[in-house]
């Protein structure tokens, strides 16, 4: 491995999704490790929190406020983060929602907030990134684990996630000879402010710990740190996979 | 992040040349105190930092009693142990209706037995310790048919894959993480390196053209993932199998 301490020295990483979260936490483990990172999220106080966090800790971030289902304004947002800080070396995708329906429950609107927000938003954001990287570069998307095991009611959810690793898997296949690495992390049960309300019932939480042969779920930190391996040097000879990061949970 | 291990015992089998001895070097070199296994007759290799035992790991008595001798010499449990020794143990492919059953068993008891008898050997401690990971080198051919044809080989690289997954499940309340890598083809070693002189100008640009990236790897990136499932960056990932093959 690369000196730990600096692994992203002076490198240009866009995060989506990072003002909360798993984004959140791959913003600020980025940045500890030197990397100059770009925030893209529709939260525009998060995005700028998450900016102070870094700054006030002596790294270098900043925000771009985006709506990602909308292709043209997630290129400009790319262009900004590459005209303040250079080339782009990365790219880690987390912007999602969680949440959704049985097939038969899941009406259009669902459906299309579900595949807009979490799937062609994810790939607004792969296209814009294949743009910029170059020979080195890598992409790492923020899949789940729902995606490739079935979730109880996440009909949209599961399609989405599902086509978010085919997508990964697709770009490994067509921009390794350019030198380009894709893979996903699929987290299990995380504990974000999209599931903090769910995970905070009792029965909810025991039932998780029940689940999980590790008994636990995980902080955003632990999903964002396999992700930062995967976008690091460290990773150079791995493309195209699905790491999972479920504490066992779909390993029974 | 300072991925360090001070104070952390590894042991690591085939530790003599190869991935073994650079993933031993780099544990190492982050502080960890690293016994490593040489096969019979192996001549240790220069490194100042890991201690080796020649050690005859399809003997399950020698093999549990090297664990036994570090967890003694050292008055704590296996922090991280590392199932890397295996191979073909020089076998080539045969045709199943000729293949002779020593041939078979040769190949598994490396690579299968081997890494159970290690396994089974840490497990008191880990569990006892509360914390602990296991980090077994299994094979692209623990996913598909092996490039060398040698049915034991990936018989038992299949089985290595089960084990991860069954052990994963029993560690997990314990806080031991269980996860497998599954390397491509590398020049890493005197076979591996036999068997890529053997292909041919050709056969080596067929290999060399199937793999994604469009080139091989280097046992650094083995190491690395190494690193990575026995580091904090790992904690909540328990399981896996991390192919690092440059995609396929």
């Amino acid at each position: 491995m690369q000196d730990q301490g600096k692994r992203f020295s002076g490198k240009t990483v866009i995060v989506t999704g990072g003002a909360s979260g798993i984004g959140r936490a791959a913003v600020l483990l980025l940045a500890s490790e030197g990397a100059n990172v770009g925030i893209l999220d529709r939260s525009v106080t998060g995005a700028s929190d998450t900016v102070a966090e870094v700054e006030a800790a002596g790294g270098k971030a900043m925000a771009v406020a985006v709506d990602i289902t909308v292709s043209a304004d997630v290129d400009a947002a790319f262009q900004s983060v590459v005209n303040a800080f250079g080339a782009l070396h990365s790219m880690i995708n987390c912007a999602g929602i969680v949440g959704g329906a049985t097939a038969a429950d899941t009406d259009d609107a669902l459906w299309q907030r579900n595949i807009s927000i979490n799937l062609d938003g994810a790939f607004f954001c792969c296209r814009a990134a294949l743009k910029h990287l170059q020979s080195g570069g890598s992409i790492v998307n923020i899949g789940s684990i729902t995606g490739i095991h079935p979730g109880i009611g996440r009909a949209a959810y599961a399609a989405a996630k599902a086509g978010v690793h085919g997508l990964t898997r697709s770009i490994a296949v067509d921009y390794a000879k350019a030198g380009i690495r894709a893979n996903s992390v699929a987290p299990g049960p995380v504990f974000t402010p999209l599931t903090r309300e769910r995970f905070a019932a009792p029965e909810i939480g025991a039932k998780i710990a029940a689940a999980v042969p590790l008994g636990r779920y995980a902080q955003p930190e632990e999903i964002a740190k396999p992700a930062i391996f995967l976008a690091s040097e460290d990773a150079n000879f791995i493309t195209g996979q699905i790491l999972i990061a479920d504490g066992g949970f779909t390993v029974p | 992040m300072e991925l360090q291990f001070d104070n952390k015992v590894v042991a690591i089998t085939g530790a003599g040349h190869g991935f073994g001895l650079v993933i031993a070097e780099d544990f190492a070199a982050r502080g960890a105190a690293v016994y490593g296994t040489l096969a019979p007759g192996q001549p240790a290799p220069e490194s100042i930092s890991v201690r080796f035992s020649e050690v005859d790991l399809t003997d399950r008595e020698a093999a549990s009693a090297w664990i036994a001798d570090i967890e003694t010499k050292t008055c704590k449990s296996i922090d991280i142990l590392i199932n890397n020794a295996g191979g073909v143990v020089g076998r080539q492919h045969e045709p199943i209706e000729g293949l002779s059953f020593e041939d078979w068993d040769a190949v598994v008891n490396i690579n299968l037995d081997a890494t159970f008898t290690t396994c089974r050997a840490v497990a008191r401690g880990m569990k006892r310790q509360g914390s602990g990971r296991i980090i077994n080198i299994s094979s692209n051919a623990g996913l598909r048919p092996s490039l060398t044809g040698v049915q034991a080989y990936t018989t038992s690289k299949h089985a290595v894959v089960g084990l991860t997954k069954q052990l994963a499940f029993e560690f997990g309340s314990h806080g031991v993480t269980v996860n497998c890598i599954a390397p491509g083809f590398f020049r890493s070693n005197p076979s591996s390196e036999r068997q890529w002189q053997g292909y041919g100008d050709a056969g080596r640009a067929a290999l060399v053209e199937r793999i994604a990236l469009k080139r091989l790897g280097a046992a650094k990136d083995i190491s690395s993932a190494c690193v990575f499932f026995a580091s904090e960056l790992a904690d909540y990932v328990t399981g896996q199998v991390l192919s690092v093959d440059g995609g396929r």
